[in-house]
């Protein structure tokens, strides 16, 4: 295992790089525009979660996968690899998020509203939502077919606004949407209160990444390379 | 004799192409040479051993083992050359060196310094910026650089000058010589392989035409050459193809002997090369 997170870091060594900076530079600017804390913690949940995402693209790009399978491994193995890297990166990026916060000019009080049990467990809920939806994704279709994926959810979105502008909002899908999972969360947070919740997220995070483990386990496991 | 590749029975099924019932085995120490016309199946072969593609039937085993269930195990017995490398082309030799000597618990560094000095290969530069045969070349010596017990090559000459490939061809037989190691070595370039190879694997259409010893092939095969209106098709034993011209016909036999004994005086038999071989067998009109 160790030697597949190496080989990962190595062979992404410039997104990486990229990637930190664009957290390093992100977590600068947003505060100076006095954005809220949740807000620079979902774009920054989003921006690490994207960063494993780009590993599989750039297996993709370079048909890596073929080298990758040649090497003395499992599929399994180089699966669990991607996810454990993933993960370590994503740490990586929160924890680089906190050490800038900690050193810009009112900083400190976002950094005492981020590291809170409550915005620890959101911001791993959204990097696992973006992450373990996507890597299958990316998978099974490759980069090429997540950017169809995201253009086509633009697209949808685009379609849902102009209905719910040409019925006057009668028929706002999204919105409905939206309404009915604040609605769930509302419940279940009044039902289980709010330790009881925050187990839940976590329960629901795991579940999140195993499930998305075994699926992206399996495409692979039937990829002809 | 005991075998490092066994292949049994092997099927897989795409859209238009069916490698179908393939079998062959080779044994410890030899060199096979896998020779077929584009498409016959070759590729394929290598890459459903290398579990690069899913098999839809048979069995596959290397070093005793089964192909899947020891996957790990027996990748770090394999040196591999893919026909076109997959590196990632923006990184450079040093740090793919570094991603991948690792996973090799036999590798030997020293080694791989002598052979990147002796294929004049920079470490610093990066994959995209060699030409295919540096690539290639690359490939050979990470494949070369872990004392593998099994050399799996796909096309590995392809794009190599003469002198180098000559060099490389020196190289595995030394390798077979020495440490009795085993290749198994797809090419178009049947001339590599009357120099080294001990068994010659002939795929067509996925299927097995024959496998059997070079030497066996070398002996028992030949060409005719007799003139256009004394040729009938049945008066040559064991004939596999041939072809017409102005000049007379050509035809290729797999039972020299027997056809030495039925030509006329004016009737020419030759030693057939491993290019004659898979010229009939792929574009003559007949073969059986």
């Amino acid at each position: 295992m160790v030697n597949l997170i190496r080989k990962e870091l190595i062979l992404n060594r410039l997104n990486i790089l990229i990637f930190g900076g664009m957290i390093a530079a992100y977590a600068v600017y947003m505060p100076l525009r006095k954005v809220s804390s949740g807000f620079l913690m979902v774009s920054i949940g989003v921006i690490s979660a994207f960063l494993p995402i780009s590993f599989q693209a750039r297996e993709d790009r370079f048909k890596g996968a073929a080298l990758n399978c040649s090497l003395p491994t499992s599929r399994n193995q180089l699966i669990l690899a991607r996810y454990v890297t993933g993960w370590l990166m994503m740490t990586a990026g929160i924890f680089l998020t906190i050490a800038i916060l900690l050193m810009i000019p009112g900083g400190l009080t976002i950094v005492h509203s981020l590291l809170t049990l409550k915005s620890l467990i959101l911001w791993l809920f959204i990097i696992s939502l973006v992450f373990c939806l996507i890597l299958p994704f990316t998978m099974r279709f490759g980069f090429i077919g997540v950017l169809v994926f995201l253009v086509a959810l633009q697209l949808l979105g685009t379609l849902m606004l102009i209905l719910s502008l040409m019925f006057r909002g009668k028929t706002n899908a999204i919105r409905a949407l939206f309404n009915g999972i604040s609605g769930l969360v509302r419940t279940l947070k009044a039902g289980l209160g709010e330790t009881g919740f925050l187990l839940l997220g976590v329960l629901f995070i795991l579940i999140m990444n195993v499930l998305s483990f075994f699926i992206s386990r399996q495409l692979f496991a039937r990829k002809d390379l | 004799m005991d075998s490092v590749l066994e292949i049994k029975r092997l099927r897989k099924e795409y859209k238009g192409f069916t490698l179908n019932d393939v079998s062959f085995s080779l044994p410890e120490g030899f060199i096979m040479g896998l020779i077929g016309p584009n498409g016959a199946g070759k590729t394929t072969i290598i890459k459903l051993v290398m579990n690069l593609i899913r098999r839809n039937a048979g069995e596959i085993k290397v070093f005793g083992l089964d192909n899947i269930r020891s996957e790990a195990e027996i990748k770090a017995r394999i040196g591999f050359v893919y026909d076109n490398p997959f590196f990632y082309d923006d990184i450079s030799l040093k740090s793919l060196k570094s991603a991948i000597a690792p996973f090799y618990p036999k590798w030997d560094e020293r080694l791989f310094q002598k052979l990147m000095e002796e294929f004049d290969l920079p470490l610093k530069k990066k994959f995209k910026t060699l030409s295919h045969g540096m690539k290639m070349k690359f490939a050979l010596a990470i494949a070369m650089s872990h004392d593998a017990d099994l050399l799996i090559l796909d096309e590995p000459t392809a794009g190599l000058d003469p002198v180098f490939r000559i060099e490389l061809l020196d190289r595995l037989a030394a390798l077979m010589e020495n440490e009795r190691k085993s290749v198994l070595f797809s090419t178009h370039i049947t001339t590599d392989l009357e120099r080294i190879a001990d068994y010659i694997t002939f795929i067509k259409d996925g299927e097995i035409v024959f496998t059997a010893a070079k030497d066996e092939i070398l002996e028992n095969w030949a060409v005719v050459k007799t003139g256009g209106d004394r040729f009938e098709s049945d008066g040559v034993p064991g004939l596999r193809g041939y072809r017409r011209s102005e000049y007379g016909v050509e035809a290729l036999t797999s039972d020299a002997g027997a056809a030495r004994q039925a030509l006329s005086r004016d009737d020419v038999l030759e030693r057939a090369s491993l290019e004659d071989i898979m010229f009939f067998m792929s574009k003559g009109e007949r073969h059986g």
